[in-house]
């Protein structure tokens, strides 16, 4: 069962990981979903695929009142990112879904209108949530033309899609990267392949190396903390993508 | 819910069908009425059936469209509920664990209540499925008659019989080609639970 652990904590301020199910079945890429506290309310990222819905919302129960929750963070289109947003809605009709507006009336036909779905233009947006604003970070064309990342410049913490995922193997279950030269291998077939564009990655690369990260947490994987952020940045720089 | 679907299917084909010998009907029509007033006086009690079957021919065909209709809204009824149904199965998964406390109970009630509105609304359109396609058996059953009378009149047009006679003749095959059709979708209405 899915399970979730505290990567930040400062008063009314937490980030939870919902992080990779040992259940998992197979079939389905496991996901990390993220949620973020400020007070009473709260946000969650990528909350994932109809599948997964009960593992992540029983773990989200454990950890705090999901009715606090105000807002789905979408990084873009996929299955495994926002197909779960009707049963999200049905829970809470009054649910935001805050994407990328290329997708505005894509995702509809997984759920919601236009009520629900608040575009991002392409050069970003802040996101309210309490008191805290967040930054929502363009990295289009890694992998989605329509792609955002979630900056949270209180706590050092970006969220950061599928930039950064890792397709590790069943046994590995560590939240955290601890070996940066053995994790890295399992990321490289991943981000070649699916990033689609040299010069959106410069961009990306250079967008974050200006930004104070403590932890860079992608959708799929383990979580790069300290230095292992900007030895991901500058590994990522160097790779060339957009190759089968 | 794939059975649903290849219901809706099947009802839908059987229908295409009997709308397409309605519009054979009522093409013969036309021609046995055109063809009875060229005969003149001794066609006159065939020109009046011939007239019958056109009339026939757009009271079947309103049935038709009529359960066309329906059969679409049940294929809408039918995926709004197995889409509900599967929603269903996930929060009740999603209940089943103990960490979800009490957070789900309203939305399952909500659920559950949409679930009954839904069957109950299912019901009334299947009787109302049921009673068209009754209309539309009946029609088929009074061309019969019609078509029978017809052979009957033909006889009476002298020299003219055997061509009245064939024209007759091929729209009680027309009839006799739909109701099968008829009896095919009764069965797959009662069989719709
Ligand atoms: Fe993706
Ligand atoms: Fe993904």
């Amino acid at each position: 069962m899915k399970k979730a652990h505290t990567l930040f904590s400062e008063g009314q301020h937490r980030w939870l990981a919902i992080s990779r199910d040992p259940e998992r079945p197979n079939h389905l890429i496991d996901t990390n979903e993220y949620v973020i506290v400020y007070g009473e309310e709260a946000g969650l990222t990528d909350p994932g695929g109809v599948e997964i819905f009960p593992a992540v919302f029983g773990a989200i129960c454990e950890a705090i009142d999901p009715n606090a929750i105000r807002w789905l963070f979408s990084s873009h289109q996929d299955p495994d990112v926002i197909s779960s947003l009707a049963l999200w809605l049905e829970f809470n009709p009054a649910l935001r879904c805050h994407i990328s507006g290329l997708w505005k009336t894509f995702i509809p036909h997984f759920g919601g209108d236009e009520n629900t779905l608040v575009a991002i233009p392409d050069e970003g947006t802040s996101i309210a949530l309490g008191g805290l604003d967040l930054q929502a970070i363009p990295a289009h064309y890694l992998h989605s033309s329509g792609n955002f990342h979630l900056y949270d410049r209180k706590a050092r913490i970006l969220f950061s899609g599928d930039v950064g995922a890792a397709l590790l193997p069943p046994e590995s279950s560590d939240l955290y990267v601890t070996n940066f030269d053995k994790h890295i291998r399992f990321a490289e077939g991943f981000h070649r392949r699916w990033m689609g564009s040299n010069s959106a990655k410069r961009d990306w690369c250079e967008r974050a190396a200006a930004l104070e990260i403590d932890m860079l947490c992608p959708q799929h994987g383990a979580i790069y903390q300290g230095d292992d952020v900007m030895r991901f940045i500058n590994w990522f720089d160097a790779l060339k993508v957009g190759i089968v | 819910m794939s059975t649903g679907l290849q219901q809706a299917v099947a009802i839908n084909e059987s229908i295409k069908d009997v709308r397409g010998h309605c519009r054979q009907i009522s093409l013969m029509g036309l021609n046995a009425l055109i063809l009875a007033q060229g005969v003149g006086q001794d066609a006159k009690g065939f020109a009046v059936m011939a007239n019958e079957v056109r009339q026939l021919s757009i009271r079947l065909g309103k049935q038709m469209d009529l359960l066309h209709h329906l059969s679409i809204t049940m294929l809408k009824l039918d995926s709004i509920t197995s889409r509900g149904e599967r929603r269903r199965m996930v929060f009740d998964r999603t209940a089943q664990l103990r960490a979800t406390g009490n957070y789900l109970d309203k939305l399952q009630a909500r659920l559950q209540q949409a679930g009954a509105a839904a069957q109950k609304e299912a019901v009334r359109l299947r009787s109302e499925l049921g009673s068209t396609l009754d209309t539309a058996l009946q029609a088929a059953m009074y061309g019969i008659a019609i078509a029978r009378q017809a052979r009957i009149e033909s006889a009476y047009s002298h020299s003219h019989a055997a061509q009245l006679g064939a024209v007759s003749d091929d729209f009680r095959r027309e009839i006799d080609a739909i109701l099968p059709r008829l009896d095919e979708l009764q069965k797959m209405l009662e069989h719709k639970t």
